[in-house]
């Protein structure tokens, strides 16, 4: 049977898409599941090198990681990494096949991704996939291979995270979702407004006019962390720090992504409660 | 009486401040008195001035930028978080007392008249006032509280542009979301639509400022590209970063009520 599959989508980078991923791949394999994470295109100086020397993006190597999983190529199967002189090394499932400038290259990228995503539904109860970016770069739409083309192909739920901290973000939820297809928006089952500091109940008229605009709602309000135990995958000059997880750190950011995340109604949208 | 433009963006740090502070130093270059204004900043970064007045950094730089004397009008209202619940409220350069959000919401309204006042004077006192927005314009559910984005264009008479930061990516979902979320009246005066923080080629995103045009029926008026390794500070060079914006923004629509005549 094919794995369920929640997707994780940001109204921009950095939002906090792969920290929520782990917290879920944590949460997901505490209640018995077997899992595994996922994310179709990745770029980023930075890289996780598996037990095999495969390159693949930071965030799903040590989601394996934290899984018990060994790390593998399907996870993020298409890999860019900047090798300087304006070159790309183009990683397809952790082997670096060209380096290139990234022209017309998304369109035999969209073959392999789906094949690495099917492999693992084969092997796993549950699957956490990424998306990349925002999925409404409107000028690049009709190229795009990270984001709702995924969501379409795997019929995946999609919660939608933006950070509150930045400001905008009931801006970047509305208007995220007012620009998807409608096909699109049937996917999405809510947003999560995260790394939130301050007094929660300013906030909650704003929840409340997400839902009146999108007919959708805030499936969690995540309080900004000090630290989430995970290494940033592009931290301070683009360098990764040299502690990648902290097992610590990362415990108390799922404990609180648990009391604040709506995961019933999650769980009930994947399918895996009735 | 001098007209007034405000920048608002579609959240914090997309580079309102360093647009600012270059339209100052541009419209200061081409012979007008100047003056930045923002109504309440938040921030621990902040001057004391001659009379002991203290009023955030920015301002007191962007003052700088436009070649005049920095005043407190400048920053009528500044709060200095001494947590993530309580700040220090400074009004007219003077701590009136900690406070928490809530408590502080209550005492909003008492500002708006000193809010007025020290637009008034900058505007008597100046041929053109470039107001700074705080966050985003769109924070809806905060609307009621507003003293730093729409109701200040309104009490200036402002034509209002946003600026969006597109190096995080969402800049259409971040402008339309906004204008979507916003009044017709507060809509109706964006005049125009700022890409900041750009990387690579400008050009590459001549498709993308059209189609933001179509969803909003506002022009984008500069695509401007990131400016790396840029320090915002008192010894900053004004003139590069007036130069590195003047090439990538339509300037017109900023000018266009100013008595002197317009940019050439």
């Amino acid at each position: 049977m094919a794995a369920k599959t929640i997707m994780i989508q940001g109204t921009t980078s950095n939002a906090g898409k792969s920290v929520l991923a782990s917290a879920l791949c944590r949460l997901f394999a505490e209640s018995g599941l077997r899992v595994a994470p996922f994310k179709a295109w990745n770029m980023s100086a930075n890289s996780y090198t598996t037990k095999t020397g495969l390159q693949i993006g930071v965030a799903q190597g040590i989601q394996a990681e934290i899984l018990g999983l060994e790390a593998t190529g399907m996870m993020n199967p298409i890999f860019l990494k900047p090798s300087g002189n304006g070159k790309t090394g183009i990683y397809v499932r952790g082997e670096l096949m060209i380096e290139a400038n990234q022209g017309g290259f998304k369109d035999f990228a969209w073959p392999i991704i789906q094949e690495s995503l099917q492999e693992l539904q084969e092997m796993f109860d549950v699957l956490v996939l990424e998306g990349a970016g925002s999925p409404v770069e409107l000028n690049m739409k009709s190229k795009e291979v990270a984001n709702m083309r995924v969501a379409r192909y795997a019929n995946a739920p999609v919660l939608l995270v933006a950070d509150v901290h930045r400001g905008g973000s009931l801006a970047g939820v509305v208007g995220t979702i007012d620009l998807l297809e409608p096909e699109e928006k049937g996917l999405v089952i809510g947003s999560v407004l995260n790394k939130f500091r301050g007094d929660l109940e300013i906030l909650k008229p704003g929840c409340a006019i997400i839902k009146e605009y999108t007919g959708l709602p805030v499936v969690g309000v995540i309080p900004h962390c000090q630290s989430h135990g995970l290494a940033e995958e592009d931290g301070a000059e683009g360098r990764l720090g040299d502690e990648r997880f902290s097992e610590q750190d990362f415990s108390g950011f799922v404990a609180t992504v648990r009391e604040n995340l709506d995961l019933e109604y999650i769980y009930t949208k994947m399918g895996l409660v009735e | 009486m001098g007209h007034a433009i405000m920048l608002q963006g579609t959240g914090s740090s997309v580079g309102k401040s360093t647009i600012v502070a270059a339209l100052c130093r541009i419209f200061s270059q081409e012979g007008y008195r100047v003056a930045p204004f923002k109504s309440q900043n938040m921030g621990t970064d902040t001057v004391r001035l001659r009379q002991n007045q203290e009023i955030s950094g920015v301002q007191y730089r962007q003052a700088l930028a436009a070649q005049v004397e920095p005043v407190v009008e400048m920053n009528p209202i500044l709060l200095k978080p001494v947590s993530d619940l309580d700040s220090e409220v400074i009004v007219n350069g003077q701590s009136v007392g900690v406070m928490s959000a809530q408590e502080y919401i209550a005492y909003k309204p008492r500002l708006l008249a000193g809010i007025q006042d020290a637009l008034d004077f900058l505007k008597a006192n100046h041929d053109l006032v470039i107001i700074e927005g705080a966050g985003s314009p769109a924070e809806v559910n905060l609307r009621d509280h507003d003293i730093a984005n729409m109701v200040v264009a309104e009490m200036a008479a402002a034509p209002v542009f946003l600026v969006a930061d597109i190096h995080w990516g969402g800049v259409f979902a971040y402008i339309h979301g906004t204008m979507k979320l916003l009044l017709p009246k507060e809509r109706a005066r964006i005049q125009g639509l700022i890409i900041n923080k750009f990387s690579g080629d400008a050009t590459r995103f001549a498709e993308g400022s059209d189609i933001l045009t179509e969803l909003t029926g506002v022009p984008v008026l500069g695509v401007i590209p990131l400016l790396k390794a840029f320090s915002f500070e008192e010894n900053t060079d004004w003139d590069r970063l007036a130069d590195h914006i003047r090439d990538q923004l339509d300037l017109e629509p900023f000018s266009k009520n100013l008595s002197l005549g317009g940019l050439s």
